[in-house]
């Protein structure tokens, strides 16, 4: 029985090519996109760890006020921790469009310099410059390299695992390669420069290490703080380590769930098909019945086709993407945002089992669960094509006139396909949500950090001058730590005045009600009256706060304190300062300086955001109109072709085209028409909930507040598909002739 | 003649499977008058009815409405005709099965400015208690009215029917034929009905056989007998 019933598989495939053809399609689609975007994802995170292995990424680093001398070093060394200094110097480049290098000497333990051209410098002339600030100033190996009087030849272009994300500081939001990025020379080159007089700021005192005999981090920190110790940072911590990485999870998460939706909601979509080619089927499954063919059978046989179908279109999309053709385009954002080398995109294991199992799997599941019911009638029952209006359906319709009542009786009874549409809606607009919040993030950040950065420069010092420069406000700033979602961010303690011209903010005389910036509201879910509390990992304190007020401040996390009260809380005399924030440039002693952050720094760090998520939020838009479209034209299809005999009859009875589009077609405007009003807000305020989720590692407030025209002008999109489709199917009206009544019925 | 049918031809399929059913048939029924087409099966009388009824091309010859020539008209024209003249009954009903009775019996009111009184109809053909019911809460028999009633609702001046007790037993046959006989009289309705069924011949004031696609037999029935009495329906 079965060997006739696969034949008869094979000509229903042939029957409805086109329509198979259109649903093999969009789970290729749907494979070849998840293999294309989790396949780069796992290349760059298998790659990152590949580099920092090979590389011998250190386990964490630590600043001092002042070098470590010898016995400390050797002390350290004796607990079995392998240190490294790797000092360096900021240099802000003469033309400021060249923005700021890192200076460091070559590193020959850890965190070594992995060469993607070139070689290692050979003498104090030739520089090493970092991957990515050498492609934003088109710099190449043999290229000359000038700074403060000095010029270099390029011996090599190169990337370090501590450097995976280029970040100019560790509380960054973002790295732009266009104004940051690390430059190596030799020792003695390093000397010329650190002894020539034309540093701008001091040298910092960073080292690096490596655990040994079962060390701990904590180990070697509480050994630390007896030193002079500023900074003291895990790996685990460090937002530039395994940046790639962390950015490529959410990736791989997402890419798999979004998949195995879509596939649910395509095998769903295949159902109705069946469920349909099953109702028109009745009396032969019946007369099947009655000759001793088993549900079993039957249900193997319906379920063939889908299984067939997704797996063959799984394959293909795997195979399509396993050749890399889009690997390229989609790893290339992360490319020209982090430093890091090009990997060979590879497709892992468990991406080729997900792609051959899960469309059938899941197919064949959703089919036998929709199908099984409809098999389950007698042989008579099914020989009669008994039509039992279910109760659901028996609904009273009184006081309407005709027209209206018809269709909502036609949408009753469609009510699979009509789920199917209002779930491929919904599936298709939450995707859509993800590339809409990725914009709105974007476009928010980058307004938002110009309208809230109201100086031009901000100076963190090693300690404060001795005359506060004129036309300066003066800060206290302090760095804690808290977590979220399995990462730790800089949250600084501002302490400033009340009449801070830069700040629209009143922090008020208390140290426990505190205002907050909105962007750390946001990213920690913070509310007025909320308490919470922040980690001084240095002193391995917590402070505790209460929020008295969240002030409109979008480019950090922020608690703002009054300066004296914060002075006071951490033991510094009544005129300490850290942070000198002015209009313009000031002239201060280098040795003073830690870092300096100019407002066009940040306006331009904000706007990289934009360039970085452009590629993805073009990709998802497409992908969820087309997932849309292919739904919305397939359901309003099979519910016409449902209706294959109603509609021939109603001709009969003289019923001209435009009337019975009325009837058959025009109902779904309403369907659609609702069904958008409720799910497109339902699809925002989802995504919102999940959205930060999928970017948990982004320092940033949550900005995604969507305008009211937004909705409108989607709603308006979503009718115009609408009718777009409406249009396409007003033909296979057409198809349907009178005659097709006279066909038996029974 | 209110059906003025003369020599239709209609053949179907090409080379091995071509088959000519209709091989020049010729027609004429008057205004008010109830026909019955009879002949065994393949013979040609469904065709010829769908002819008539707009709902099958012919191949040649002429086909007359009431004066009008059907043959050629466009889709719209048929449309228009079918809906302004003609009312159908099928062997099985062919109600829309999640529509109720009330809401089946609309389709075809929807179609007219001047339908018979939708109450005064339901009464008439018994259906006014289950004018709320689905056609799979109703037996055969009612399903039959139902497709009547929606036939009669805008009130057609030819009412074609094909194997109208086709599906129904004895008695509930001879209820639909009563319905059918006191349309005709109340309403002075043309009907043209396609039987297997010999017993119904008695009661119509024409009969034409059919055999091979062509007339064998016509004549007109001199004694009728009411369908209450007709037997071995």
């Amino acid at each position: 029985m079965q060997k006739v019933l696969r034949k008869r598989t094979l000509r229903n495939l042939k029957k409805h090519f086109v329509r198979y053809c259109m649903l093999g399609i969009m789970i290729t689609m749907g494979i070849f996109l998840v293999v294309t975007i989790v396949g780069s994802a796992e290349t760059l995170t298998r790659g990152t760890e590949k580099l920092a292995e090979d590389t011998n990424l250190e386990d964490g680093e630590f600043e001092v006020f002042a070098p470590l001398d010898e016995s400390e070093v050797e002390e350290i060394k004796d607990m079995g921790i392998n240190v490294s200094e790797q000092f360096f110097f900021d240099y802000q480049m003469e033309n400021e469009v060249d923005g700021t290098i890192r200076i460091f000497k070559l590193r020959d333990s850890i965190n070594k310099i992995h060469y993607v051209s070139g070689n290692e410098p050979a003498s104090k002339n030739e520089i090493v410059i970092e991957k990515r600030y050498a492609y934003e100033h088109n710099l190449e190996v043999g290229d000359s390299f000038s700074f403060a009087g000095f010029t270099y030849n390029i011996s090599g272009i190169g990337v370090t695992s501590d450097y995976d994300g280029p970040f100019k500081e560790i509380s960054d939001t973002s790295c732009n390669s266009k104004y940051f990025g690390t430059v190596f020379l030799n020792e003695e080159a390093y000397e010329d420069f650190s002894s020539s007089g034309k540093t701008q700021k001091s040298e910092i005192y960073l080292y690096v290490y490596k655990l040994g005999n079962d060390k701990k981090d904590s180990d070697l920190k509480e050994y630390l703080k007896k030193r002079n110790l500023t900074m003291f940072l895990r790996r685990a911590d460090n937002p530039r380590i395994f940046a790639t990485k962390n950015d490529k999870l959410v990736d791989i998460e997402v890419g798999m769930i979004a998949g195995v939706i879509i596939f649910i909601l395509l095998g769903y979509v295949i159902s109705v098909f069946v469920v349909h080619s099953i109702e028109k089927e009745s009396s032969i499954i019946g007369t099947l019945y009655s000759m001793g063919v088993t549900k079993k059978d039957l249900l193997r046989h319906y379920v063939s086709l889908p299984i067939v179908v997704t797996f063959i279109a799984g394959l293909v999309g795997l195979l399509v993407a396993a050749t890399g053709l889009m690997a390229p385009m989609v790893a290339e954002s992360s490319y020209l945002y982090f430093s890091i080398p090009e990997f060979k995109f590879n497709v892992p294991g468990y991406l080729w089992i997900y792609s051959v199992v899960c469309p059938p799997v899941l197919a064949a599941m959703v089919n036998v669960l929709v199908i099984n019911s409809k098999l389950n009638r007698t042989a008579l029952s099914l020989i009669r094509n008994e039509v039992k209006q279910k109760n659901g359906k028996k609904i009273k319709l009184k006081g309407l006139d005709f027209v209206k009542t018809f269709r909502i009786r036609q949408m009753l009874r469609e009510m699979r396909s009509t789920v199917a549409v209002i779930l491929g809606m919904f599936l298709a607009l939450l995707v859509f949500m993800i590339s809409v919040d990725c914009y709105i993030l974007c476009n928010n950040i980058a307004k938002d950090y110009k309208r809230d950065t109201k100086y031009g420069y901000m100076y963190t010092l090693k300690y404060p001058e001795e005359t506060i420069p004129e036309d300066t406000e003066v800060a206290y700033a302090y760095t804690c730590k808290k977590s979220i979602g399995g990462y730790k961010f800089d949250v600084i303690i501002l302490g400033i005045d009340d009449s801070n011209k830069y700040f629209d903010v009143k922090p008020g005389k208390s140290r426990m009600n505190i205002v907050i910036s909105s962007a750390f509201a946001e990213k920690f879910g913070l509310k007025k009256g909320d308490e919470f509390a922040v980690t001084d990992e240095e002193k391995e304190i917590k402070y505790a706060f209460s929020v008295k007020d969240i002030a409109t401040y979008a480019t950090g996390f922020y608690i703002f304190m009054d300066i004296e009260e914060m002075r006071d809380m951490m033991g510094q005399s009544p005129d300490y300062y850290n942070v000198l924030f002015s209009d313009k440039k000031l002239d201060l002693d280098p040795e003073t300086i830690y870092s300096i952050t100019s407002r066009d720094d940040i306006v331009k760090g904000a706007e990289v955001f934009s360039d970085l998520m452009m590629p993805m939020v073009y990709v998802l838009t497409i992908a969820s109109s087309v997932i849309f479209c292919i739904v919305m034209y397939l359901m309003m299809k099979v519910m016409i072709d449902r209706s294959a005999q109603n509609i021939s009859l109603i001709k009969v009875f003289g019923y001209r085209r435009k009337e019975v589009k009325k009837l058959y077609l025009d109902g779904n405007f309403y369907v659609i028409a609702i069904g958008a009003l409720i799910v497109l807000p339902l699809s925002k305020l989802i995504m919102n909930k999940i959205f930060p989720f999928m970017i948990p590692n982004v320092a940033c407030g949550l900005n995604i507040k969507a305008p009211v025209y937004f909705f409108v002008v989607v709603y308006v999109i979503i009718l115009a598909l609408y009718f777009l489709i409406n249009k396409i199917l007003v033909k296979r009206l057409d198809v349907f002739t009178p005659a097709e009544i006279l066909k038996n019925r029974e | 003649m209110y059906v003025e049918v003369s020599d239709v031809k209609k053949s179907y399929g090409e080379g091995g499977s071509y088959v000519e059913v209709l091989k020049g048939v010729s027609v004429g029924v008057e205004q008010g008058e109830m026909c019955v087409i009879q002949g065994t099966s393949g013979s040609g009388k469904s065709t010829l009815l769908n002819c008539i009824g707009g709902l099958d091309d012919i191949d040649s010859g002429s086909c007359k409405i009431d004066g009008l020539e059907i043959a050629g008209l466009k889709k719209d024209a048929l449309s228009d005709y079918r809906r302004d003249t003609l009312g159908f009954i099928f062997q099985f009903y062919n109600l829309v099965p999640n529509l109720t009775v009330r809401e089946n019996i609309e389709v075809c009111r929807y179609l007219t400015k001047n339908p018979l009184d939708m109450d005064e109809l339901l009464t008439t053909l018994g259906l006014k208690e289950h004018a709320d019911k689905f056609p799979s809460q109703l037996s055969g028999g009612q399903q039959q009215r139902t497709a009547i009633a929606r036939a009669l609702i805008k009130n057609p001046k030819l009412l074609l029917c094909d194997e109208p007790t086709g599906a129904l037993d004895s008695n509930t046959s001879r209820d639909i034929l009563v319905l059918l006989e006191t349309i005709n009289q109340k309403y002075g309705t043309t009907m043209l009905i396609v039987t297997h069924n010999n017993s119904i011949k008695d009661m119509v004031h024409r009969v034409i056989y059919l055999k091979d696609g062509l007339i064998s037999k016509e004549y007109t029935n001199s004694k009728r007998i009411p369908a209450r009495e007709l037997e071995d329906l």
